[in-house]
Protein backbone atom coordinates (compact mmCIF):
# COMPACT_ATOMS: atom_id res chain seq x y z
CA UNK A 1 0.00 0.00 0.00
CA UNK A 2 1.18 3.30 -0.85
CA UNK A 3 0.37 6.42 1.79
CA UNK A 4 0.82 9.77 0.72
CA UNK A 5 0.72 12.60 3.45
CA UNK A 6 0.93 16.06 2.72
CA UNK A 7 3.58 15.24 -0.16
CA UNK A 8 4.61 18.71 -2.18
CA UNK A 9 7.72 18.63 -4.23
CA UNK A 10 9.65 21.76 -5.89
CA UNK A 11 11.89 22.35 -8.16
CA UNK A 12 14.55 24.41 -7.42
CA UNK A 13 13.07 27.49 -5.31
CA UNK A 14 9.77 28.37 -7.28
CA UNK A 15 8.25 25.90 -9.56
CA UNK A 16 5.93 23.63 -7.36
CA UNK A 17 5.37 20.34 -8.58
CA UNK A 18 3.08 18.39 -6.30
CA UNK A 19 1.58 20.38 -3.49
CA UNK A 20 0.21 18.67 -0.46
CA UNK A 21 -0.81 15.59 -1.58
CA UNK A 22 -2.47 12.77 0.69
CA UNK A 23 -3.81 9.73 -0.72
CA UNK A 24 -4.02 5.81 0.31
CA UNK A 25 -3.38 4.10 -2.99
CA UNK A 26 -4.44 0.08 -2.22
CA UNK A 27 -2.95 -3.05 -4.26
CA UNK A 28 -4.77 -3.05 -8.00
CA UNK A 29 -4.22 -1.32 -10.96
CA UNK A 30 -5.05 2.64 -10.93
CA UNK A 31 -5.02 5.62 -13.25
CA UNK A 32 -2.81 8.51 -12.91
CA UNK A 33 -4.86 11.14 -14.93
CA UNK A 34 -4.13 15.01 -15.33
CA UNK A 35 -2.84 17.33 -17.23
CA UNK A 36 0.28 18.37 -18.87
CA UNK A 37 2.98 19.64 -16.25
CA UNK A 38 0.37 18.58 -13.63
CA UNK A 39 3.20 16.69 -11.81
CA UNK A 40 2.15 13.26 -12.61
CA UNK A 41 5.84 11.95 -13.28
CA UNK A 42 7.55 13.72 -10.42
CA UNK A 43 4.63 12.05 -8.38
CA UNK A 44 5.69 8.43 -10.00
CA UNK A 45 9.33 9.56 -9.03
CA UNK A 46 8.96 10.86 -5.52
CA UNK A 47 7.09 7.17 -4.85
CA UNK A 48 9.96 5.50 -7.17
CA UNK A 49 12.55 7.06 -4.47
CA UNK A 50 14.34 8.76 -7.78
CA UNK A 51 13.33 11.94 -5.60
CA UNK A 52 14.78 12.81 -2.29
CA UNK A 53 14.01 15.56 -1.69
CA UNK A 54 11.09 15.09 0.25
CA UNK A 55 9.97 14.70 4.21
CA UNK A 56 10.76 11.25 4.94
CA UNK A 57 7.22 10.52 6.21
CA UNK A 58 5.31 12.04 3.14
CA UNK A 59 5.63 9.12 0.85
CA UNK A 60 5.36 5.56 2.31
CA UNK A 61 5.41 2.20 0.88
CA UNK A 62 3.74 -0.35 3.79
CA UNK A 63 5.02 2.00 6.15
CA UNK A 64 8.56 2.65 4.57
CA UNK A 65 9.79 5.86 3.98
CA UNK A 66 10.65 5.62 -0.28
CA UNK A 67 13.13 8.71 0.36
CA UNK A 68 15.20 6.37 2.62
CA UNK A 69 15.79 3.79 -0.27
CA UNK A 70 15.36 0.96 2.45
CA UNK A 71 16.36 -2.05 0.28
CA UNK A 72 13.73 -4.31 0.85
CA UNK A 73 11.54 -1.43 -0.72
CA UNK A 74 13.14 -0.52 -3.76
CA UNK A 75 13.98 -4.55 -4.65
CA UNK A 76 10.14 -4.40 -4.36
CA UNK A 77 9.10 -1.48 -6.70
CA UNK A 78 10.25 -0.48 -10.01
CA UNK A 79 9.37 3.13 -12.23
CA UNK A 80 9.02 2.56 -16.30
CA UNK A 81 9.29 6.07 -17.78
CA UNK A 82 8.72 6.75 -21.77
CA UNK A 83 12.28 8.19 -22.56
CA UNK A 84 13.77 5.31 -20.36
CA UNK A 85 16.78 3.45 -21.21
CA UNK A 86 18.59 0.14 -20.64
CA UNK A 87 22.41 0.61 -20.18
CA UNK A 88 22.66 -3.00 -22.43
CA UNK A 89 22.17 -4.13 -26.12
CA UNK A 90 19.87 -7.08 -25.06
CA UNK A 91 17.11 -8.42 -23.08
CA UNK A 92 19.31 -11.02 -22.47
CA UNK A 93 21.53 -8.95 -20.41
CA UNK A 94 19.13 -7.40 -18.71
CA UNK A 95 17.80 -10.75 -17.43
CA UNK A 96 21.26 -11.84 -16.63
CA UNK A 97 22.84 -8.67 -14.93
CA UNK A 98 19.97 -7.03 -13.77
CA UNK A 99 17.16 -8.83 -12.72
CA UNK A 100 19.08 -10.53 -9.92
CA UNK A 101 18.59 -7.66 -7.94
CA UNK A 102 14.85 -8.47 -7.81
CA UNK A 103 13.40 -11.20 -6.12
CA UNK A 104 10.36 -11.14 -7.72
CA UNK A 105 11.53 -11.96 -11.01
CA UNK A 106 10.64 -14.61 -13.41
CA UNK A 107 11.94 -15.77 -16.10
CA UNK A 108 9.33 -17.96 -17.28
CA UNK A 109 7.32 -14.61 -17.43
CA UNK A 110 9.92 -12.62 -19.62
CA UNK A 111 10.30 -15.92 -22.09
CA UNK A 112 6.36 -15.98 -22.44
CA UNK A 113 6.46 -12.18 -22.81
CA UNK A 114 9.00 -11.50 -25.32
CA UNK A 115 7.01 -15.03 -27.19
CA UNK A 116 3.72 -12.73 -27.64
CA UNK A 117 5.97 -9.77 -28.73
CA UNK A 118 7.48 -12.26 -31.66
CA UNK A 119 11.23 -11.63 -29.48
CA UNK A 120 13.57 -13.67 -28.45
CA UNK A 121 15.35 -11.30 -25.83
CA UNK A 122 18.89 -11.65 -28.07
CA UNK A 123 17.86 -8.95 -30.37
CA UNK A 124 19.91 -5.48 -29.83
CA UNK A 125 17.57 -3.30 -28.98
CA UNK A 126 19.38 -0.28 -29.49
CA UNK A 127 18.82 -0.87 -33.52
CA UNK A 128 14.86 -1.33 -32.61
CA UNK A 129 12.60 1.02 -33.97
CA UNK A 130 10.77 2.69 -31.24
CA UNK A 131 7.65 0.83 -31.05
CA UNK A 132 9.85 -2.87 -30.74
CA UNK A 133 11.95 -1.06 -27.75
CA UNK A 134 9.15 -0.47 -25.82
CA UNK A 135 7.84 -4.20 -26.40
CA UNK A 136 10.82 -5.22 -25.40
CA UNK A 137 11.47 -3.12 -22.27
CA UNK A 138 7.82 -3.77 -21.37
CA UNK A 139 8.05 -7.46 -21.32
CA UNK A 140 10.89 -7.34 -19.33
CA UNK A 141 9.40 -5.15 -16.65
CA UNK A 142 6.36 -7.03 -16.16
CA UNK A 143 8.86 -9.74 -15.41
CA UNK A 144 9.99 -8.29 -12.92
CA UNK A 145 7.15 -8.78 -11.10
CA UNK A 146 7.63 -6.20 -8.38
CA UNK A 147 5.61 -4.95 -5.77
CA UNK A 148 4.95 -1.24 -6.48
CA UNK A 149 5.17 -1.04 -10.59
CA UNK A 150 4.83 2.47 -11.72
CA UNK A 151 4.40 2.68 -16.02
CA UNK A 152 4.73 6.89 -17.54
CA UNK A 153 3.46 6.40 -20.77
CA UNK A 154 3.35 2.38 -21.64
CA UNK A 155 1.86 2.43 -24.59
CA UNK A 156 3.08 5.56 -26.53
CA UNK A 157 4.50 4.08 -29.56
CA UNK A 158 3.10 1.10 -29.11
CA UNK A 159 1.02 -0.49 -32.55
CA UNK A 160 -2.27 -1.29 -32.08
CA UNK A 161 -1.45 -4.93 -31.58
CA UNK A 162 1.13 -4.65 -29.41
CA UNK A 163 -0.86 -2.23 -27.24
CA UNK A 164 -4.13 -5.36 -27.16
CA UNK A 165 -1.27 -7.58 -26.38
CA UNK A 166 0.51 -5.27 -23.71
CA UNK A 167 -3.17 -4.49 -21.85
CA UNK A 168 -3.93 -8.57 -22.12
CA UNK A 169 -0.40 -9.48 -20.39
CA UNK A 170 -0.95 -6.42 -17.33
CA UNK A 171 -4.00 -7.56 -16.54
CA UNK A 172 -2.98 -10.98 -16.75
CA UNK A 173 0.26 -11.08 -14.65
CA UNK A 174 -0.33 -8.35 -12.10
CA UNK A 175 -1.30 -10.11 -8.91
CA UNK A 176 -3.37 -9.03 -6.17
CA UNK A 177 -0.59 -8.34 -4.25
CA UNK A 178 0.36 -5.62 -6.76
CA UNK A 179 0.57 -2.26 -7.06
CA UNK A 180 0.28 -0.89 -10.72
CA UNK A 181 -0.06 3.04 -11.30
CA UNK A 182 -0.01 4.16 -14.99
CA UNK A 183 0.40 7.42 -16.10
CA UNK A 184 -1.53 7.62 -19.17
CA UNK A 185 -3.08 10.23 -21.61
CA UNK A 186 -4.65 7.00 -23.71
CA UNK A 187 -7.04 6.20 -21.01
CA UNK A 188 -9.14 3.17 -23.96
CA UNK A 189 -6.46 0.95 -23.72
CA UNK A 190 -6.17 1.24 -19.71
CA UNK A 191 -10.41 1.23 -18.85
CA UNK A 192 -11.66 -2.31 -18.62
CA UNK A 193 -8.91 -3.32 -16.39
CA UNK A 194 -8.17 -0.44 -14.11
CA UNK A 195 -9.40 -0.23 -9.93
CA UNK A 196 -8.79 2.88 -9.14
CA UNK A 197 -8.39 6.60 -10.03
CA UNK A 198 -6.03 9.21 -9.00
CA UNK A 199 -6.49 12.99 -10.81
CA UNK A 200 -3.90 15.78 -10.54
CA UNK A 201 -4.40 19.10 -11.66
CA UNK A 202 -1.77 21.74 -10.84
CA UNK A 203 0.10 19.72 -8.52
CA UNK A 204 -2.65 19.05 -6.16
CA UNK A 205 -4.62 15.80 -5.80
CA UNK A 206 -8.21 16.50 -7.58
CA UNK A 207 -9.55 12.80 -6.87
CA UNK A 208 -7.98 9.03 -5.50
CA UNK A 209 -11.18 7.26 -5.62
CA UNK A 210 -11.84 2.92 -6.55
CA UNK A 211 -13.62 2.63 -10.06
CA UNK A 212 -16.59 0.93 -7.84
CA UNK A 213 -17.27 3.64 -5.93
CA UNK A 214 -16.83 6.30 -8.57
CA UNK A 215 -19.93 4.22 -10.56
CA UNK A 216 -21.51 3.45 -7.35
CA UNK A 217 -22.60 7.70 -7.46
CA UNK A 218 -22.08 8.65 -10.63
CA UNK A 219 -23.26 7.60 -13.82
CA UNK A 220 -22.30 7.78 -17.00
CA UNK A 221 -24.93 8.61 -19.73
CA UNK A 222 -24.86 9.22 -23.51
CA UNK A 223 -28.32 10.65 -24.72
CA UNK A 224 -29.82 12.77 -28.00
CA UNK A 225 -31.60 15.03 -25.19
CA UNK A 226 -29.39 16.34 -22.34
CA UNK A 227 -30.18 15.23 -19.03
CA UNK A 228 -31.91 17.40 -16.53
CA UNK A 229 -29.75 16.56 -13.66
CA UNK A 230 -26.44 16.15 -15.28
CA UNK A 231 -23.37 17.57 -13.30
CA UNK A 232 -21.54 17.94 -16.01
CA UNK A 233 -22.51 17.45 -20.09
CA UNK A 234 -20.42 17.97 -23.17
CA UNK A 235 -22.23 17.62 -26.79
CA UNK A 236 -20.17 15.79 -29.35
CA UNK A 237 -21.59 14.71 -32.94
CA UNK A 238 -25.06 15.73 -31.67
CA UNK A 239 -24.78 13.05 -28.61
CA UNK A 240 -25.44 14.77 -24.85
CA UNK A 241 -22.19 12.59 -23.62
CA UNK A 242 -23.15 13.64 -19.39
CA UNK A 243 -22.48 13.01 -15.85
CA UNK A 244 -25.46 12.43 -13.07
CA UNK A 245 -26.08 11.11 -9.55
CA UNK A 246 -26.43 7.51 -9.18
CA UNK A 247 -29.05 6.47 -7.09
CA UNK A 248 -27.65 2.85 -7.09
CA UNK A 249 -30.04 1.98 -9.97
CA UNK A 250 -27.76 2.89 -12.69
CA UNK A 251 -24.64 0.92 -13.77
CA UNK A 252 -22.37 2.58 -16.33
CA UNK A 253 -18.51 2.20 -17.44
CA UNK A 254 -16.63 5.25 -16.47
CA UNK A 255 -16.47 7.41 -19.10
CA UNK A 256 -12.82 8.35 -18.86
CA UNK A 257 -12.78 11.32 -21.15
CA UNK A 258 -15.92 12.67 -19.39
CA UNK A 259 -14.47 12.46 -16.03
CA UNK A 260 -11.68 13.87 -17.04
CA UNK A 261 -12.81 17.00 -18.76
CA UNK A 262 -15.71 17.40 -15.91
CA UNK A 263 -12.63 17.37 -13.42
CA UNK A 264 -10.93 20.24 -15.41
CA UNK A 265 -14.20 22.28 -15.73
CA UNK A 266 -15.81 24.56 -13.92
CA UNK A 267 -18.22 21.92 -13.06
CA UNK A 268 -15.66 20.53 -10.79
CA UNK A 269 -16.81 20.87 -7.42
CA UNK A 270 -20.23 19.39 -8.12
CA UNK A 271 -19.05 16.55 -9.78
CA UNK A 272 -17.09 15.68 -6.43
CA UNK A 273 -19.25 16.96 -4.21
CA UNK A 274 -20.96 13.94 -5.51
CA UNK A 275 -18.82 11.66 -5.70
CA UNK A 276 -17.02 12.11 -2.03
CA UNK A 277 -20.26 13.00 -0.03
CA UNK B 1 19.39 -17.86 -0.16
CA UNK B 2 19.29 -15.84 -2.76
CA UNK B 3 15.94 -13.80 -2.03
CA UNK B 4 17.51 -13.40 1.73
CA UNK B 5 20.86 -11.61 -0.29
CA UNK B 6 18.93 -9.56 -2.37
CA UNK B 7 16.45 -8.09 0.12
CA UNK B 8 18.61 -8.19 3.22
CA UNK B 9 19.42 -4.40 4.33
CA UNK B 10 23.26 -5.21 5.22
CA UNK B 11 26.25 -3.98 3.77
CA UNK B 12 26.89 -7.87 1.82
CA UNK B 13 30.32 -8.23 -0.15
CA UNK B 14 28.04 -10.66 -2.19
CA UNK B 15 25.72 -7.52 -3.25
CA UNK B 16 29.02 -5.44 -4.59
CA UNK B 17 29.76 -8.58 -6.52
CA UNK B 18 26.10 -7.92 -8.40
CA UNK B 19 26.59 -4.73 -8.94
CA UNK B 20 30.35 -5.47 -10.37
CA UNK B 21 28.00 -7.75 -12.72
CA UNK B 22 25.60 -4.87 -13.10
CA UNK B 23 28.11 -2.92 -14.56
CA UNK B 24 30.35 -6.05 -16.48
CA UNK B 25 28.86 -4.70 -20.03
CA UNK B 26 29.57 -1.35 -19.79
CA UNK B 27 32.91 -1.49 -18.43
CA UNK B 28 33.58 -4.91 -20.50
CA UNK B 29 35.81 -2.82 -23.45
CA UNK B 30 38.18 -1.53 -20.67
CA UNK B 31 38.62 -4.65 -19.25
CA UNK B 32 40.51 -6.46 -22.68
CA UNK B 33 41.33 -2.97 -24.01
CA UNK B 34 43.35 -1.16 -21.27
CA UNK B 35 45.50 -4.62 -19.78
CA UNK B 36 46.36 -4.71 -24.19
CA UNK B 37 47.51 -0.77 -24.10
CA UNK B 38 49.59 -1.56 -21.39
CA UNK B 39 51.67 -4.89 -22.37
CA UNK B 40 51.55 -2.74 -25.62
CA UNK B 41 53.38 0.04 -23.83
CA UNK B 42 55.68 -2.37 -22.67
CA UNK B 43 56.50 -3.54 -25.91
CA UNK B 44 57.29 -1.03 -27.43
CA UNK B 45 59.24 1.61 -24.49
CA UNK B 46 61.35 -1.70 -23.76
CA UNK B 47 62.79 -1.53 -27.37
CA UNK B 48 63.05 2.18 -27.35
CA UNK B 49 64.78 2.04 -24.09
CA UNK B 50 67.61 -0.74 -25.48
CA UNK B 51 67.37 -0.16 -28.96
CA UNK B 52 66.20 3.44 -29.52
CA UNK B 53 69.25 4.63 -30.31
CA UNK B 54 68.41 3.62 -34.00
CA UNK B 55 65.81 6.50 -34.17
CA UNK B 56 67.95 8.88 -32.33
CA UNK B 57 67.33 9.90 -28.53
CA UNK B 58 64.47 12.75 -29.27
CA UNK B 59 62.25 10.53 -31.07
CA UNK B 60 63.32 8.25 -27.98
CA UNK B 61 61.95 10.48 -25.68
CA UNK B 62 58.90 12.01 -27.87
CA UNK B 63 57.47 8.72 -28.40
CA UNK B 64 58.25 7.04 -24.90
CA UNK B 65 56.46 10.75 -23.54
CA UNK B 66 53.29 9.87 -25.91
CA UNK B 67 52.77 6.60 -24.70
CA UNK B 68 53.41 8.09 -21.16
CA UNK B 69 50.99 10.61 -21.40
CA UNK B 70 48.44 8.52 -23.33
CA UNK B 71 48.29 6.15 -20.74
CA UNK B 72 48.08 8.66 -18.08
CA UNK B 73 44.77 10.14 -20.21
CA UNK B 74 43.51 6.59 -20.70
CA UNK B 75 44.06 6.55 -16.58
CA UNK B 76 42.08 9.99 -15.50
CA UNK B 77 39.63 9.57 -18.46
CA UNK B 78 38.64 5.67 -17.64
CA UNK B 79 35.37 7.20 -15.49
CA UNK B 80 34.49 8.80 -18.34
CA UNK B 81 32.76 5.13 -19.77
CA UNK B 82 29.90 5.82 -17.33
CA UNK B 83 26.90 6.96 -19.74
CA UNK B 84 24.25 8.55 -19.44
CA UNK B 85 22.03 5.17 -20.85
CA UNK B 86 20.29 3.67 -18.03
CA UNK B 87 20.51 6.29 -15.38
CA UNK B 88 17.06 5.58 -14.20
CA UNK B 89 17.68 1.81 -13.82
CA UNK B 90 21.30 2.73 -12.52
CA UNK B 91 19.63 5.38 -9.55
CA UNK B 92 17.41 2.83 -8.67
CA UNK B 93 19.38 0.08 -8.71
CA UNK B 94 18.24 -2.09 -5.26
CA UNK B 95 21.58 -2.01 -3.72
CA UNK B 96 23.50 0.01 -0.24
CA UNK B 97 24.67 3.27 -1.46
CA UNK B 98 28.12 1.65 0.34
CA UNK B 99 27.93 -1.34 -1.78
CA UNK B 100 27.79 1.30 -4.84
CA UNK B 101 30.73 3.53 -3.42
CA UNK B 102 32.88 0.42 -2.84
CA UNK B 103 32.93 -0.69 -5.93
CA UNK B 104 32.91 2.39 -7.82
CA UNK B 105 36.44 3.62 -5.69
CA UNK B 106 37.55 0.20 -5.76
CA UNK B 107 37.07 -0.58 -9.58
CA UNK B 108 38.60 3.10 -10.82
CA UNK B 109 40.80 4.06 -7.93
CA UNK B 110 42.73 0.52 -7.79
CA UNK B 111 41.44 -1.83 -10.54
CA UNK B 112 41.87 0.13 -13.34
CA UNK B 113 45.50 1.43 -12.52
CA UNK B 114 46.43 -1.83 -11.65
CA UNK B 115 45.23 -3.32 -15.05
CA UNK B 116 46.81 0.10 -17.00
CA UNK B 117 50.17 -0.02 -15.29
CA UNK B 118 51.18 -3.24 -13.96
CA UNK B 119 50.97 -5.25 -17.55
CA UNK B 120 53.67 -3.15 -18.78
CA UNK B 121 55.80 -3.33 -15.75
CA UNK B 122 55.80 -6.92 -15.76
CA UNK B 123 56.37 -7.06 -19.77
CA UNK B 124 58.91 -4.88 -19.37
CA UNK B 125 60.75 -7.17 -16.74
CA UNK B 126 60.01 -10.40 -18.60
CA UNK B 127 61.82 -8.48 -21.52
CA UNK B 128 64.60 -7.67 -19.58
CA UNK B 129 65.14 -10.69 -18.12
CA UNK B 130 65.23 -12.94 -21.48
CA UNK B 131 66.60 -10.69 -23.97
CA UNK B 132 69.13 -8.68 -21.46
CA UNK B 133 69.63 -11.45 -19.01
CA UNK B 134 73.27 -8.96 -17.97
CA UNK B 135 71.41 -6.05 -17.48
CA UNK B 136 70.38 -6.05 -13.66
CA UNK B 137 67.04 -5.44 -13.06
CA UNK B 138 67.82 -3.59 -10.14
CA UNK B 139 70.85 -1.60 -9.53
CA UNK B 140 71.75 -2.35 -5.61
CA UNK B 141 73.77 -0.28 -3.56
CA UNK B 142 71.67 -1.70 -1.00
CA UNK B 143 68.68 -4.10 -1.34
CA UNK B 144 66.22 -1.84 0.97
CA UNK B 145 67.79 2.05 -0.23
CA UNK B 146 66.21 0.64 -4.31
CA UNK B 147 62.83 -0.41 -3.05
CA UNK B 148 62.64 2.44 -1.22
CA UNK B 149 63.28 4.71 -4.17
CA UNK B 150 60.90 2.68 -6.63
CA UNK B 151 58.07 2.16 -4.16
CA UNK B 152 58.65 6.52 -3.46
CA UNK B 153 57.67 6.59 -7.32
CA UNK B 154 54.86 4.51 -7.35
CA UNK B 155 53.78 6.35 -4.32
CA UNK B 156 54.14 9.88 -5.69
CA UNK B 157 53.07 9.03 -9.11
CA UNK B 158 49.83 7.63 -7.72
CA UNK B 159 49.38 10.77 -5.56
CA UNK B 160 50.07 12.76 -8.19
CA UNK B 161 47.53 10.44 -10.80
CA UNK B 162 44.49 10.52 -8.63
CA UNK B 163 44.27 13.98 -9.14
CA UNK B 164 42.78 13.65 -12.57
CA UNK B 165 41.20 10.31 -12.14
CA UNK B 166 39.15 11.96 -8.80
CA UNK B 167 38.22 14.83 -10.93
CA UNK B 168 37.01 12.50 -13.40
CA UNK B 169 35.13 10.28 -11.40
CA UNK B 170 33.22 13.26 -9.40
CA UNK B 171 32.23 14.97 -12.57
CA UNK B 172 30.66 11.67 -13.82
CA UNK B 173 28.65 10.84 -10.42
CA UNK B 174 28.08 14.42 -9.49
CA UNK B 175 26.89 15.52 -12.67
CA UNK B 176 23.22 14.63 -14.07
CA UNK B 177 24.00 15.05 -17.66
CA UNK B 178 27.66 12.73 -17.38
CA UNK B 179 29.16 14.87 -19.98
CA UNK B 180 32.38 12.82 -21.03
CA UNK B 181 33.06 16.33 -22.43
CA UNK B 182 33.51 18.26 -19.18
CA UNK B 183 35.13 15.36 -17.01
CA UNK B 184 38.22 15.01 -19.78
CA UNK B 185 38.62 19.00 -19.98
CA UNK B 186 38.44 19.15 -16.04
CA UNK B 187 40.56 16.83 -14.94
CA UNK B 188 43.02 18.44 -17.24
CA UNK B 189 42.42 21.70 -15.52
CA UNK B 190 42.85 20.07 -12.11
CA UNK B 191 46.53 18.85 -13.14
CA UNK B 192 47.34 22.24 -15.05
CA UNK B 193 46.55 23.53 -11.44
CA UNK B 194 48.70 21.38 -9.58
CA UNK B 195 51.43 22.33 -11.98
CA UNK B 196 50.44 25.80 -11.36
CA UNK B 197 50.67 25.85 -7.53
CA UNK B 198 54.00 23.64 -7.70
CA UNK B 199 54.90 26.67 -9.91
CA UNK B 200 54.00 28.53 -6.92
CA UNK B 201 55.41 26.78 -4.12
CA UNK B 202 59.05 27.26 -5.74
CA UNK B 203 58.34 30.87 -6.67
CA UNK B 204 57.28 31.70 -3.09
CA UNK B 205 60.67 29.73 -1.75
CA UNK B 206 62.66 31.62 -4.14
CA UNK B 207 61.75 35.08 -3.64
CA UNK B 208 61.74 33.70 -0.05
CA UNK B 209 64.62 32.13 1.88
CA UNK B 210 66.28 30.72 -1.12
CA UNK B 211 66.70 34.72 -3.16
CA UNK B 212 69.86 35.35 -2.13
CA UNK B 213 71.27 31.48 -2.78
CA UNK B 214 69.46 32.24 -6.14
CA UNK B 215 70.70 35.62 -6.94
CA UNK B 216 74.38 33.90 -6.18
CA UNK B 217 74.22 31.09 -8.40
CA UNK B 218 72.51 32.88 -11.04
CA UNK B 219 75.27 35.66 -11.26
CA UNK B 220 77.98 32.65 -10.76
CA UNK B 221 79.11 30.43 -12.82
CA UNK B 222 77.63 27.72 -11.55
CA UNK B 223 74.08 28.12 -12.68
CA UNK B 224 73.83 23.85 -13.16
CA UNK B 225 74.09 23.99 -8.91
CA UNK B 226 71.00 26.22 -8.63
CA UNK B 227 68.85 22.90 -8.99
CA UNK B 228 70.96 21.48 -5.96
CA UNK B 229 69.92 24.47 -4.09
CA UNK B 230 65.98 23.85 -4.25
CA UNK B 231 64.76 22.07 -1.39
CA UNK B 232 63.05 19.55 -3.48
CA UNK B 233 62.13 17.32 -0.57
CA UNK B 234 60.06 20.26 0.78
CA UNK B 235 58.31 21.10 -2.49
CA UNK B 236 57.90 17.94 -2.87
CA UNK B 237 56.29 16.92 0.53
CA UNK B 238 53.54 20.01 -0.19
CA UNK B 239 52.74 19.39 -3.62
CA UNK B 240 51.77 15.76 -2.60
CA UNK B 241 50.16 17.39 0.45
CA UNK B 242 48.12 19.15 -1.92
CA UNK B 243 47.46 16.77 -4.05
CA UNK B 244 46.24 14.12 -1.33
CA UNK B 245 43.78 16.40 -0.28
CA UNK B 246 42.31 17.37 -3.05
CA UNK B 247 41.71 13.89 -3.94
CA UNK B 248 40.17 13.35 -0.98
CA UNK B 249 37.81 15.99 -1.71
CA UNK B 250 36.81 14.71 -5.01
CA UNK B 251 36.55 11.24 -3.28
CA UNK B 252 34.70 12.53 -0.64
CA UNK B 253 32.23 14.21 -3.09
CA UNK B 254 31.51 11.19 -5.18
CA UNK B 255 31.07 9.34 -2.26
CA UNK B 256 28.12 11.79 -1.03
CA UNK B 257 26.76 12.13 -4.88
CA UNK B 258 26.59 8.28 -4.99
CA UNK B 259 24.74 8.50 -1.60
CA UNK B 260 21.57 11.06 -2.65
CA UNK B 261 21.69 10.35 -6.26
CA UNK B 262 18.42 10.75 -7.80
CA UNK B 263 17.24 12.13 -11.24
Amino acid sequence: MITLDNLSYRYGKNLVALDGISATIPTGIHLLLGENGSGKTTLLHVIAGLRLAVPSDSCLIDGVPTASRSLPVSAETFIYTDSMTFPYKTIAEMERYHAPFYPTFSAEQLHRNLEAFGMTGREPIDRFSLGNRKKAQLAYILALRPKVLLLDEPANGLDISARDTFIRMLAENVSEEQTVIVSTHVVFDFQNIVDGVIVLSHGRLVLSMPVWEITDRIAFVSDSMPPANALFMQQYLGRFNAIVPNDGTVQSDIDYVVFYNALQSANRDSVLNSLLN
Amino acid sequence: METTIQSSASFSFRRVGMVADFYYPIFKKQLWFYPLVSVLAGFITFFLSYFGSYFGLGMNGFIAGLISMAMLFMCYWAPCILSNDGREIEVALPALWTEKAVFMLGYFLIFIPVILFVPMIIVKLVLTAVLLPETPLIELDSIGRSISIVGFNIGVNSVEGLVGLTTALCVMLCSRKRSFLRAAVLSIVANIAVGFVSCFIIVSWIFSAGFVQVKEMAESDHFDDLIKVLPIDDMLFWTLLLCGIYSLVMIILSVRSIRKIQL
